[in-house]
């Protein structure tokens, strides 16, 4: 049952037509697709709109449209030609739904004006049925109502605490399909298969192999001390920039003094205390990973007051290459939001830092990447 | 082997730098692998579901998003959520425990007794009661535990004063071991170091909250230095001098009374290279004389403060420990005071009493009452006269007088705050309550919610008023719109009135068949104070609460589209195109 359906019913009174003020609000653009990506509860926030938008792109400038993103201004932008993020009113947001030539969102109150105006439309739904909640008003043949996968009989959570998210399992190739349905459908040709995202794809990172003091500006950096160490370079490059530090050992202390280390990674079967101490007394943040499971729970006495959390190494590579084909991911693109700079060159993962050699490499950074195939032209 | 007692402890998380935080990592870390006891934390401050990382089994009691969001706005019932009201039913469901244990203010467990599982699980709760008179709360939930056990002295007798027996003291236990007198040599560099080597030092260690009394402090000052003009006298305030929005504006004070701002000291400390010194107050954000860092150096703050360490040095600076306060539940820097070696000055009321006297190694303060506004509480405005009197007989006691002080304020220490003192003491409590019968709780209160005073909004008589409900979300109340025209037409003689949250009026701006937009309240969700009951004649004619099958309750999803409406209700210009 549709919600209004429930509202009806509820008050014994009949459906009619919702009405709304939509007051002028100037957008410069005379064909426009909208983008509303973000829902009151993040739960329904989608990933990857931004990846979604990339992919639609060309098609979008073959059929000279440009992009509007509407919604609050706390939402990640998917960098739209033109933004209203934060812009307008609840009515001025009805007056450039309303004038929109298509609309692409979440489950939310632009959904419903979207089909209140009868436009062409494409909506995704997660943690409901999609028809207890989906536009009720406008020409069904104009919306394309996704809902997420749920195999095995799953149904949705109903919950606001979804963990992850299970809008996430639709890929943003699968939108994209389907939006090409509604102006388009011979360009779905075009679109590239996205095999895998993992958890972690979505954020920005710069690791660093100290083998050379490289001088990047980025707000998180990660010296990975634990895979080459190497205190001359760390000290020279934490002369020029903060920097968080992933170690498997002690380092010098005037390093630490440096105060341009705002957090360490320290992972190791059992911790230094004076290292631990030294850490301490300068203020900076620390994350004490143990990895060695007969060691934890000692090891969690012992520096109660930081939180210890266990690592294994190679459960770790099991359960990536129990999550996808491994023969699969040797023909495919990797895209991934974290950077390795190693050998004074950039990377995607450690894998391709290391020349793609060792498949362990991958299966360890396997949640900061997005695997992908492109269309034969 | 005897089956282990089950205690599940509920205070503040273990790795909170609180009183209730650092008592519940104390006894914690002291009984979890006890042979007679099994514990298990349930934190107040972290969700539920997180790991906890500790050793023993733990929960976070604070809700999930899904019953935040339900709550969102309801401040009584945000503030239940974060001492743990909505989660702690389902880990005592999980743990069923022997012993409850919780550890938190009076007011926190309001309504804990109506818990399904309360009345077949032992329950202790060890509560902070700092002023007279005690609260009813009190006397209510001590019927209703099945023992008590307060932070303070002062909370044993006030309770015990009124036939409320059973009532015992157990201190929090803090670990003050960080905190001893450091040997003369290191103390005189240090003080040489600060520049304050031939000053007779006054210290005050504290968070810069209002019942810390600052303005006593700097008049009793003022009065031993007017009093004793060859002594050169210095106050050090250890605190977070910049917090004016909840905390005293010190400078301020210090200006009003006219006193050299050269004489009152502020700790600051570098957050980049840690390093911190003693100097007059001159503002914030300073560039770091040690490390060279910028705007890095500021005066003590409860987020990032200095190190045990470094707290130690600080008192080990000082000549006399000087703690007027308007009360509290057990002012940990008194006590760490006397582990450092101080002679500690103490307002004589509230946890204070357990501090103040010869017997416990300190002087008592006099003090006069003042009732604070809206609680009523008595409360102790410290006398700036007997702050100065004190002083002045500290600086010259002779040394075996002092030393004698010093000894007693150990003894003190050793015999009422030691943590293992205070663990034997609960060990006995837990063996004691769970050999004795339950007691039966003697009554219930109920929850009552008072009505907003709607009478200046409404137009007309009851009977002309229909109130349509909606309290979210912007999608809910557009659709909602659609059945106005039907409820017009239904009821064409009423005035529609619509409540839905601030945020959502404008929806609803230049509608034709809406009378009134109205602010939420969540007493519009009880029909019968709107529509009146018994006496109550209520305000509407009619009130509507569609929402109640959707947001408060799901009565709607039937498998999305699987159950069937068997007549019509859509409007002759509904103009679904399906």
């Amino acid at each position: 049952m549709h919600l209004i359906e429930r509202y009806s019913l509820s008050t014994g009174l009949k459906i009619d037509n919702p009405q709304i003020n939509a007051p002028f609000y100037p957008v410069a653009a005379d064909t426009y697709v909208v983008f509303h990506t973000s829902a009151k509860d993040n739960l329904r926030d989608y990933d990857y709109w931004h990846e979604v938008k990339t992919i639609l792109q060309p098609l979008f400038d073959k059929h000279g449209l440009k992009t509007v993103q509407i919604g609050l201004e706390k939402d990640p932008t998917i960098n739209c030609d033109i933004d209203l993020r934060g812009k307008t009113n609840i009515n001025q947001m009805a007056y450039v739904v309303k004038n929109c030539d298509y609309f692409i969102g979440v489950d939310s109150f632009p959904s419903h004006l979207a089909g209140h105006y009868d436009k062409k439309m494409l909506a995704i739904y997660a943690n409901t049925h999609p028809e207890c909640a989906r536009p009720y008003w406008g020409n069904p043949e104009n919306q394309k109502i996704i809902e997420t996968h749920r195999p095995d009989g799953e149904k949705p959570s109903f919950s606001f605490n979804e963990n992850p998210k299970t809008i996430n399992r639709l890929k943003p190739d699968e939108i994209a399909k389907e939006f090409c349905d509604l102006i388009d459908p011979e360009f779905k040709s075009q679109i590239p298969e996205v095999l895998y995202i993992g958890g972690k794809y979505k954020i920005q990172q710069i690791e660093i192999i100290p083998d050379h003091a490289y001088g990047i500006n980025h707000d998180n950096i990660f010296v990975r001390m634990d895979l080459f160490y190497n205190e001359e370079n760390l000290e020279r490059i934490v002369s020029k920039h903060t920097v968080s530090v992933i170690t498997k050992k002690p380092f010098k202390e005037s390093i630490l003094k440096s105060g341009k280390i705002k957090l360490i990674n320290y992972v190791s079967d059992e911790f230094d205390i004076d290292f631990v101490n030294k850490i301490r007394e300068q203020g900076i943040d620390m994350h004490l990973i143990c990895t060695k499971k007969d060691n934890l729970k000692k090891e969690r006495i012992r520096f109660f007051d930081y939180k210890v959390f266990p690592f294994d190494e190679q459960a770790k590579i099991k359960k990536s290459k129990s999550t996808i084909n491994i023969e699969d991911v040797k023909n495919l693109k990797i895209a991934s939001n974290k950077k390795v700079f190693k050998n004074k060159s950039m990377h995607n993962s450690h894998y391709e830092a290391n020349g793609c050699k060792n498949i362990d490499d991958l299966m360890l950074d396997l949640e900061w990447v997005m695997l992908y195939n492109v269309p034969e032209k | 082997m005897s089956k282990k007692i089950k205690i599940l402890v509920h205070s503040n998380y273990s790795r909170l730098v609180t009183g209730f935080g650092k008592n519940m990592k104390n006894i914690l870390l002291a009984l979890h692998d006890s042979e007679d006891f099994e514990v298990v934390e349930a934190a107040n401050g972290v969700q539920f579901g997180s790991d906890l990382m500790t050793p023993w089994k733990s929960y976070g009691t604070y809700p999930t998003p899904d019953i935040l969001q339900k709550i969102k706005g309801d401040a009584a019932k945000e503030r239940a959520a974060s001492y743990g009201h909505y989660m702690i039913d389902k880990i005592v469901e999980e743990e069923k425990p022997d012993i409850y244990l919780g550890i938190e203010d009076i007011w926190a467990f309001s309504q804990f007794e109506n818990k399904s599982w309360w009345a077949d699980t032992k329950t202790i709760l060890w509560t902070t009661l700092d002023s007279e008179p005690i609260l009813d709360q009190a006397f209510y939930m001590h019927k209703n535990c099945d023992k008590m056990l307060v932070w303070a002295t002062f909370a044993e007798k006030g309770m015990k004063k009124l036939g409320y027996d059973g009532v015992e003291t157990i201190h929090g236990a803090i670990d003050y071991t960080d905190f001893h007198p450091l040997p003369k040599r290191e103390r005189n560099t240090l003080r040489e170091k600060h520049d304050i080597s031939d000053d007779y030092v006054i210290g005050f260690v504290f968070k810069n909250q209002l019942r810390k009394s600052v303005p006593n402090l700097l008049e009793g000052f003022k009065i031993f230095k007017q009093n004793n003009p060859h002594i050169s006298a210095k106050l050090l305030l250890h605190t977070d001098w910049a917090e004016k929005s909840v905390g005293w504006d010190i400078p301020q004070y210090i200006k009003e009374k006219e006193i050299n701002p050269s004489d009152v000291l502020a700790t600051y400390l570098c957050t980049k290279c840690g390093q911190y010194f003693l100097s007059p107050y001159d503002g914030e954000d300073k560039n770091c004389g040690c490390c060279g860092s910028e705007k890095s150096v500021k005066t003590k703050n409860s987020g990032k403060g200095v190190n045990e360490t470094q707290l130690n040095q600080i008192y080990n600076m000082m000549d006399v420990y000087c703690h007027p306060f308007t009360s509290g539940g057990q002012e940990l820097p008194i006590q760490e005071a006397k582990a450092a070696g101080l002679v500690t000055l103490v307002t004589s009321y509230s946890c204070g009493l357990d501090s103040c006297e010869v017997s416990q190694g300190g002087l008592p303060l006099n003090w006069n009452e003042y009732r604070e506004p809206h609680t009523s509480f008595i409360k102790a405005t410290t006398c700036p006269n007997s702050i100065a009197t004190n002083l002045e007989y500290v600086f010259n006691m002779p040394e075996e007088e002092k030393n004698f002080l010093l000894e007693k304020g150990k003894e003190c220490l050793d015999q009422e705050f030691a943590i293992d003192v205070i663990i034997e003491k609960l060990k006995a409590v837990f063996h004691s309550v769970h050999e004795t019968p339950k007691k039966e709780i003697e009554n219930k209160q109920k929850d009552t919610l008072s009505a907003p005073d709607l009478s200046e909004m409404l137009d007309g008589e009851i009977e002309d008023r229909i109130l349509l409900v909606m309290p979210e979300s912007a999608g809910d109340v557009f659709i909602t719109t659609s059945l106005l025209p039907s409820m017009k037409e239904a009821y064409p003689d009423k005035d529609i009135y619509f409540a839905t949250k601030s945020q959502f009026h404008s929806i609803l701006d230049g509608n034709p068949y809406i009378h009134k937009v109205l602010e939420f309240h969540p007493a519009m969700e009880n029909l019968l104070m709107m529509e009146g009951a018994s006496q109550h004649k209520g305000y509407f004619h009619l009130c509507f609460l569609p929402h109640i099958g959707t947001q408060r309750m799901l009565d709607y999803l039937h498998q999305g589209d699987a159950d069937k409406i068997m007549f019509n209700i859509h409007s002759d210009k509904y103009n679904a195109l399906n």
